[in-house]
């Protein structure tokens, strides 16, 4: 086995240790510290991220609820008010109906009396009528021409039994 | 074994001096072993480093992969060993990256495996047996002793369970080299073996040349898995090792 032959076991392991001391001492003070840092930073931005996106969305949460309230409460204004111009619409409508019954009433008044002038109208032109009956009547009936005072007179007389 | 240089399937193993060099009467020349542990160290600076340059919030895929190997290992070392293995990440990680990369070029065509030798792999057992070791006395200080007398054992007892116990801490370093040396050098050798008979069998016939051929393609892709796996053992168990000496049991 040539692994075997003792002459070079010295230099071999001579430079093992070379090497090996070489590279120890260039991974320990140079490239370890280096992938180590690399990687810490990138665990420590990662990390922030992190922290960001948990506060980016405690902020939407945030924004979310504020709108809740904002939308509640604007809500509320809104019935407030409608509940404000239905009551003042059912106002105005009685006070439109009180005012309306009234001119109805006033209408009805100018109504009645024009019925009642016109009816004394009627009654007065009824007794011309009656008073010419009467004398028509009696002159058929007994030949005498009776007078317009009589007429009345007799009229009087009748209304009043 | 065959003498026919090329056709041997140890071949691939042999060690060879690309550059002589030394200090006084040591012998410290540099050979394709070498030459490969240097290669995979500078694939294992460039990966950790070049392509993690840009630094994106967003990784791409190289800074991923980075990534990804900096979380697993750190993961394993979290999970094996607790909070307190953190002062070691460092060396885990690069005990895993170095043998990852070193049996993944292994995996080239033409390149060498470094993890296939003996030394190499009882060498980085060792320094895992010795730095736990120390770990162990430095926390505990002498108290580490009674590592070897673990809690409930019956006193008449001890004189049994302290040599195994003993025993079983000592030849750590043994097993955890073993297996990594024992495991690279099987699986290349095996493929070495079957790619041997591909062309002599082919030569007769197209079939028979098929069937090594299919058996290499598998080889190669258990070899892929295996490169990985005995990385992530070799990790895996010094971190176990690193929890007992930390822990205590």
């Amino acid at each position: 086995m040539p692994q075997l032959e003792f002459w070079h076991f010295l230099p071999q392991f001579f430079w093992l240790a070379v090497c090996f001391v070489f590279l120890y001492v260039i991974m320990a003070f140079v490239a370890l510290p280096r992938i180590g840092r690399v990687l810490t930073d990138r665990k420590h931005r990662i990390e922030q991220d992190l922290d960001g996106a948990e506060r980016a969305r405690a902020d939407a949460e945030r924004a979310r609820l504020d709108y809740e309230d904002s939308l509640e409460e604007a809500r509320d204004r809104a019935r407030s008010i409608i509940g404000a111009a239905i009551q003042q619409a059912g106002e105005e409508g009685e006070r439109r109906l009180e005012e309306l019954d009234r001119e109805i009433g006033r209408e009805l008044e100018d109504a009645q009396r024009a019925i009642d002038e016109a009816r004394t109208t009627a009654l007065a032109n009824l007794e011309g009528v009656a008073v010419e009956a009467a004398r028509l009547a009696t002159r058929r009936l007994t030949g005498a021409e009776a007078s317009d005072e009589d007429a009345l007179k007799a009229l009087a007389a009748v209304r009043e039994n | 074994m065959a003498t026919e240089s090329g056709h041997n399937p140890l071949e691939q193993f042999a060690v060879s001096s690309a550059v002589e060099f030394g200090i006084g009467d040591l012998d410290l020349a540099i050979t394709n072993s070498a030459i490969w542990m240097m290669a995979a160290t500078a694939l294992v600076i460039i990966f950790t480093t070049v392509f993690i340059g840009r630094r994106s919030m967003v990784p791409g895929r190289m800074q991923s992969l980075v990534e990804i190997s900096y979380e697993f290992i750190a993961n394993m070392l979290e999970d094996n060993v607790g909070d307190q293995g953190r002062p070691f990440f460092p060396f885990v990680f690069t005990l895993f990256m170095f043998i990852l990369f070193c049996n993944m070029l292994g995996m080239l065509p033409y390149s060498f495996t470094v993890t296939s030798q003996v030394v190499v792999t009882f060498g980085l057992a060792l320094v895992v047996f010795i730095g736990v070791t120390i770990v162990g006395f430095v926390k505990h200080g002498l108290g580490f002793f009674k590592f070897f007398l673990p809690h409930g054992v019956p006193g008449f007892l001890a004189p049994l369970v302290i040599p195994i116990e003993i025993l079983s801490y000592l030849i750590r370093p043994v097993s955890l080299g073993l297996r990594l040396f024992a495991n690279l050098t099987a699986g290349h050798t095996m493929l070495k073996v079957f790619a041997g008979f591909v062309a002599p069998l082919g030569a007769l016939w197209i079939l028979p040349g098929a069937i090594p051929m299919a058996a290499v393609i598998g080889l190669t892709l258990l070899e892929f898995a295996i490169a990985f796996l005995q990385a992530y053992v070799f990790a895996v168990l010094s971190c176990i090792y690193l929890h007992d000496a930390i822990h205590m049991h």
